[in-house]
């Protein structure tokens, strides 16, 4: 019987008589082996394959985790004496050790310590999530919070060069909703002057936030104290006070905005976006969510989507080629897997697996999946990666082919990234690959995204991701193949591929 | 932007003041470590609250704000302690000799001592960094005026007084200068030493004292002894406030003289920055439009080539003039002037009158000012 950490302290005797009252089981993949709130108090040991723990609320097919060979089931149903907490499904064909409640009764009754290291067993790893569960609660985490946008910048070190441009702004945004709304225009030049004005706005926000342009207005009131950096928060902090109003009539915008600093990208964000379907409200909301959404910040994100598709198709052709095995791809994080969707209608040849933190995402994925009759390709897991990365979470998969993240690093910072990179490489098959992408640090909008939206992504080149690849024992490797339609440029997000290579 | 041009010459004064040189050189690395800190703990706090934490210090006293942070608390206790050296009286007789000069001081700060603070190529450096040299020049010359007047004038210096406050916060505002071009990333520490520094900050104090006698007197003004050690002490106590290491005050017109000599010998020659800043201040905006006038002009121009000598006006670029004739007229009405105030208490009322009028209309004008200054052709 497999000995395992959940029982830790068990002697090599009390394994061989629960292996003695243990009943074997065999389950195909998509059996139910617990329903959740089940009456069912045995305890399960994997034996063989793999098993998803899954949750109503989630919806079918989303699954909490996935578990693995050597680890414990129905543990917490048994102690606390109520039904199972969550589904377990099979994920593959599953082979299971069953410790039924009467027999395991009887053997903590008659054989001698026996209870007591069993029960301490349990204690020390029930002990041990809670404290897992009290870390997690107590980390400050500060960018689920908005940040203080006063106190920046004095009145006098506001530039009028861009107050100015800002008053003009709202004038010419006044004028042309009245004149929308007296028929005087028409929907394409109300467009084009949206689009011009929006323009003039970010090109004067960008060059009063130069150097030498917050030098002047550092010098403008000395006695206000302020640092260059500060200075640079306070001009946004002015633009966004002045523009929040129009700028949120765009639905898009809005979305982005309702992210506290963009934690991660929402299901809803990444639809609007990839949709690019302007909406909003009143007669100037759709003009600005159109202006928004053609910015090159709009543009990048669906650029790189249909390029990392073309280059999940071109990997999978090319290992399915080598080998004739199917491909495991996993995908971190990634929101609304668009690109794995592209993939999966023309491609049979691979499985997928999603963590995600957005049930919503989740959840669409599936029905995309199901609609293309691919359901059964996709496992999709609703899980935090930095818990699973710090080991707080356990999720066990079988190795990977090729493991990518789009957007995931914006949002992490160096450190977080190497974790996240040592936990991918031992899901990794020797020879698997790894792409990330990064928000380039000369993005044209950076202020835009700054300011308006209030997102604060960390900006990397592509020679800090490869950098930090290495670190983390990949080897950066030059991945070129030719793009159907124009590529993101490397100024605006930066994409790197890493290979783990083969174990010594 | 910095490295092919000598912002000073070590080797010249060295040989000249030998290990004098050294120890000088050692303060253009040297800033002022309670401004400094005070800076950095006001900007911590928002830009409302920097504000009044500050206002109140200066308007109710240290006692008044027990939270302040640390570094203000600091600051404040060094501010309010009166050094042993400083004699009320005497310092009081320097006011009384500078308000009774009122009306001369503001032409002798205009054509002698500031065009010798713009002779430092890198004194003026942190004025480069404004991004507005020249447009801003009315403004500065008529906070220089403003910040002369209150120091000097009667209790100016005495806690609680505009020219007390106005010091502090000018002393703030240097340091806020040095952060802010230390953390530029275009400050280049190792051949400009660091930004208002203590040398520059010395020579400031010296041109505002030392240099504006020395002015007087070439224009035929007489003093004393008692007088000129007076308006030094009154200085001294200004740089005590304003944050010049007290190596570096003077309160003798020998320890004067011997620090601006040294500290002149270390400057590099004027540059291209020098002649740009020197021009503005020929064309500030004044009363009357007296600053359209030929005559005009060209008296300022004789005044100031007379003070600083032909060598040093060239180097600054100003031009010429014929009107050479002017000076060794003028010195004996001065003299005359200065004599008189001596000894008729009428005289001396009516000139500190007439002198403050003058001194605020002219900073009104500085700080109404034009829109833009536009350089005169050379």
């Amino acid at each position: 019987m497999l000995k395992n950490q959940t029982l830790a302290y068990l002697t090599s005797d009390d394994w061989q008589a629960l292996a003695e009252i243990a009943i074997h089981q065999s389950y195909a993949l998509g059996d139910v082996i617990i329903a959740e709130g089940a009456p069912t108090r045995n305890i399960l040991i994997i034996r063989k394959g793999y098993v998803q723990v899954e949750r109503s609320h989630q919806g079918r097919g989303v699954a909490l985790s996935q578990l693995g060979t050597g680890e414990v089931l129905g543990e917490m149903s048994w102690l606390e004496q109520t039904g199972a907490s969550a589904s377990v499904i099979a994920a593959s064909e599953v082979e299971v050790e069953v410790l039924e409640e009467l027999a395991l009764q009887s053997l903590l009754n008659s054989l001698p310590g026996f209870s007591a290291r069993f029960y301490q067993s349990l204690a020390v790893t029930l002990s041990r999530r809670l404290r897992v569960v009290s870390d997690y609660l107590s980390q400050p985490n500060e960018q689920e919070q908005r940040s203080l946008r006063i106190g920046n910048i004095s009145e006098r070190q506001i530039p009028p060069g861009l107050v100015a441009i800002v008053e003009q702004f709202k004038q010419t945004m006044v004028n042309l909703e009245q004149q929308l709304q007296r028929r005087q225009l028409s929907p394409s030049q109300a467009q084009e002057q949206t689009n011009l004005t929006c323009q003039q706005l970010l090109n004067s926000l960008r060059q009063h936030s130069q150097t030498e342009a917050l030098m002047d207005s550092a010098w403008s009131n000395l006695l206000a104290f302020r640092d260059l950096e500060q200075l640079e928060s306070g001009i946004g902090d002015y633009v966004f006070r002045e523009l929040f109003a129009l700028m949120m009539s765009s639905a898009t915008i809005a979305s982005c905005y309702s992210r506290p600093r963009g934690i991660i990208d929402s299901y809803e964000v990444n639809q609007r976006i990839d949709a690019n379907e302007p909406e909003g409200d009143g007669w100037l909301g759709a003009l600005i969510d159109a202006w928004f959404l053609s910015s090159y910040f709009c543009q990048n994100r669906r650029q790189i989507k249909a390029q990392i598709s073309q280059f999940l198709q071109y990997y999978i052709e090319q290992r399915y080629s080598q080998n004739g095995n199917s491909v495991q791809v996993l995908s971190l994080a990634s929101g609304s897997g668009r690109e794995l969707l592209d993939v999966l209608s023309r491609s049979e040849k691979f499985f997928a697996t999603v963590i995600d933190r957005d049930l919503a995402a989740l959840r669409a994925i599936r029905q995309e999946a199901e609609k293309l009759g691919r359901g059964e390709q996709m496992t999709l897991i609703q899980t935090d990666l930095l818990l699973l990365a710090t080991g707080q979470e356990k999720l066990t998969l079988p190795p990977q082919h090729l493991l990518y993240s789009f957007g995931l690093c914006d949002y992490l910072s160096d450190e977080q990234i190497l974790q996240v990179l040592g936990w991918a490489h031992g899901q990794l098959a020797d020879q698997g690959m790894i792409l990330l992408t990064n928000i380039s640090p000369e993005h044209p909008e950076r202020l835009l995204i700054m300011h308006i939206l209030e997102w604060t992504p960390y900006y990397r080149t592509r020679e800090e991701l490869e950098n930090l690849l290495q670190k983390a024992a990949f080897m950066p490797v030059n991945q070129s193949i030719e793009f159907d339609g124009s590529a993101a440029p490397d100024s605006e997000i930066c994409w790197v591929v890493g290979l783990k290579q083969r174990s010594k | 932007m910095f490295e092919n041009y000598n912002y000073y010459r070590f080797e010249a004064a060295y040989q000249q003041y030998g290990i004098r040189a050294s120890r000088c050189k050692e303060f253009l690395f040297k800033g002022d470590p309670l401004a400094d800190a005070t800076v950095a703990a006001l900007s911590k706090l928002s830009c409302g609250k920097a504000t009044k934490v500050l206002n109140q210090l200066l308007n109710e006293g240290s006692a008044a704000v027990p939270d302040a942070p640390e570094a203000l608390r600091e600051l404040f206790a060094q501010l309010e302690t009166v050094p042993l050296w400083v004699d009320w009286e005497r310092v009081d007789r320097g006011s009384q000799m500078v308000m009774q000069l009122s009306l001369l001081i503001n032409p002798v700060l205009t054509l002698y001592s500031v065009p010798l603070m713009y002779a430092s190529p890198a004194g003026t450096k942190p004025l480069v960094y404004t991004g507005n040299l020249v447009q801003r020049a009315p403004r500065r010359m008529g906070e220089t005026s403003r910040f002369v007047r209150l120091t000097c004038q009667p209790g100016g210096l005495k806690r609680f007084s505009e020219g007390f406050k106005l010091n502090v916060k000018v002393r703030l505002m240097h340091a806020q200068v040095r952060r802010l071009l230390l953390s530029s990333g275009q400050w280049n520490t190792e051949t400009l030493g660091i930004p208002v520094n203590q040398c520059h900050m010395a020579w400031t104090l010296l041109l505002l004292s030392m240099g504006v006698i020395q002015g007087l007197r070439q224009l035929g003004i007489n003093f004393t002894q008692d007088e000129v050690e007076s308006i030094l002490l009154l200085w001294a106590y200004s740089g005590y406030i304003s944050g010049v290491d007290s190596e570096l005050l003077c309160m003798s017109e020998t320890q004067a003289q011997r620090l601006m000599l040294l500290l002149g010998a270390q400057e590099g020659a004027p540059n291209e920055d020098s002649r740009n800043l020197v021009q503005s201040l020929r064309t500030l905006p004044l009363p009357g439009q007296l600053h359209e006038e030929a005559w005009f002009a060209e008296l300022a121009s004789t005044l100031s080539r007379s003070l600083l000598g032909d060598h040093l006006a060239d180097a600054l670029g100003i031009p010429p003039s014929a009107w050479t004739w002017s000076v060794p007229l003028i010195r004996p009405f001065l003299s005359m002037f200065s004599e008189a105030q001596r000894h008729i208490p009428e005289v001396a009322d009516l000139a500190v009158d007439w002198g403050i009028t003058t001194w605020e209309t002219l900073e009104n004008n500085l700080f109404a000012g034009p829109g833009e200054i536009k350089l005169p052709s050379r």
